[in-house]
């Protein structure tokens, strides 16, 4: 009986806290999830439209590239499932108005592997942060995504890298 | 028997630091696993050859002083080591070299999921991405169609 009633007292304060600090500084590991869900997404678009648009071996680059965001889309989806119950959306609202636009719907010219660079780098960046502030798992799970898109943008999509 | 025996430090018990020793004695095997494909290496790759010992020997001596930090007895290079593979052509030493940046990319990752100090955890998360991204270079070196992994270290 003790042990229940302290048990529920915790809990009750945990929750009050988390509601009241609504500027609590560290964001919820589900935030870090869905953002890197939705930089995946978006750049296993982008590569698949610039493979698209692209010729001679940057095209098998690419694609390699979309398959890999999407492999890392799927599994942040599975942990956000584990995490909370429910799936993720399908498509993210902040995601498909601001990635959709520069990515797919845009009438401008196509994306290139300039662009597809430029997306990986900021993806990597932001895994980066990620995987450092998450623990367990989730912080592996972040940190081999940040190591898979800069071995992509450096090496898969600069050749020159590998070899001299 | 009144003669001590040189003390072999032993893994420690806590996750976190024995994810990290862990992590130290690969790094002792890749350095000296290198020397053996620096031999058998074309001197068309010796940059590349150069670059990796060199990174393996700074993470090490970074690694040494954050496991010495914790009051812990770091692992001591193994007088040698049994190669994964036999490594008499430069195709085999390249193989060679593949198999240790991916193995340290495990190991790493180990170290990432593991740490309890962010600190140690984003050493950890560099040392993943500078493994992805040399397996990355030697696998280019190699000619192979997919030179990347989706989650290197990982096993998704």
């Amino acid at each position: 009986m003790l042990v229940g009633a302290t048990a529920l007292a915790v809990l009750g304060v945990t929750s009050v806290t988390t509601v009241a600090c609504g500027t609590a500084p560290p964001p919820p590991d589900l935030d870090d999830l869905t953002t890197a869900l939705d930089r995946a997404r978006a750049d296993s678009r982008l590569a698949t439209d610039a493979a698209a648009a692209s010729r001679g071996s940057a095209v098998d680059a690419l694609t390699a590239i979309a398959a890999e965001r999407s492999a890392h889309a799927e599994a942040l989806s599975e942990e956000i499932l584990r995490m909370t119950g429910h799936a993720a959306p399908t498509t993210s609202v902040t995601a498909s108005a601001t990635t959709s636009a520069a990515a797919t719907s845009a009438p401008g010219p196509d994306p290139t592997a300039d662009d597809v660079i430029g997306a990986l780098r900021a993806s990597a960046d932001s895994a980066t942060r990620a995987a450092a502030a998450l623990t367990g798992y989730r912080a592996g799970l972040l940190g081999s995504i940040a190591a898979a898109c800069t071995a992509a943008y450096t090496v898969a999509l600069t050749p020159a890298a590998g070899v001299r | 028997m009144t003669s001590p025996a040189p003390a072999t430090p032993t893994r420690p018990s806590g996750a976190a630091d024995g994810a990290l020793f862990d992590a130290i004695a690969t790094e002792h095997a890749t350095i000296y696993g290198y020397g053996i494909v620096s031999a058998h290496s074309k001197p068309e790759v010796n940059y590349l050859v150069s670059e990796a010992i060199a990174e393996h020997r700074t993470r090490r001596e970074a690694a040494i002083v954050m496991l010495e930090e914790h009051g812990v007895d770091v692992p001591l290079p193994a007088a040698g080591y049994r190669l994964p593979m036999e490594v008499d052509t430069p195709t085999e030493a390249v193989n060679l070299a593949v198999t240790m940046e991916q193995d340290g990319a495990t190991a790493w990752r180990a170290v990432v999921e593991q740490a309890t100090d962010q600190t140690v955890r984003a050493f950890g998360v560099t040392a993943l991405t500078e493994s992805a991204v040399t397996a990355a270079r030697w696998r280019s070196v190699r000619g192979d169609t997919a030179i990347t992994v989706a989650f290197p270290g990982g096993t998704e």
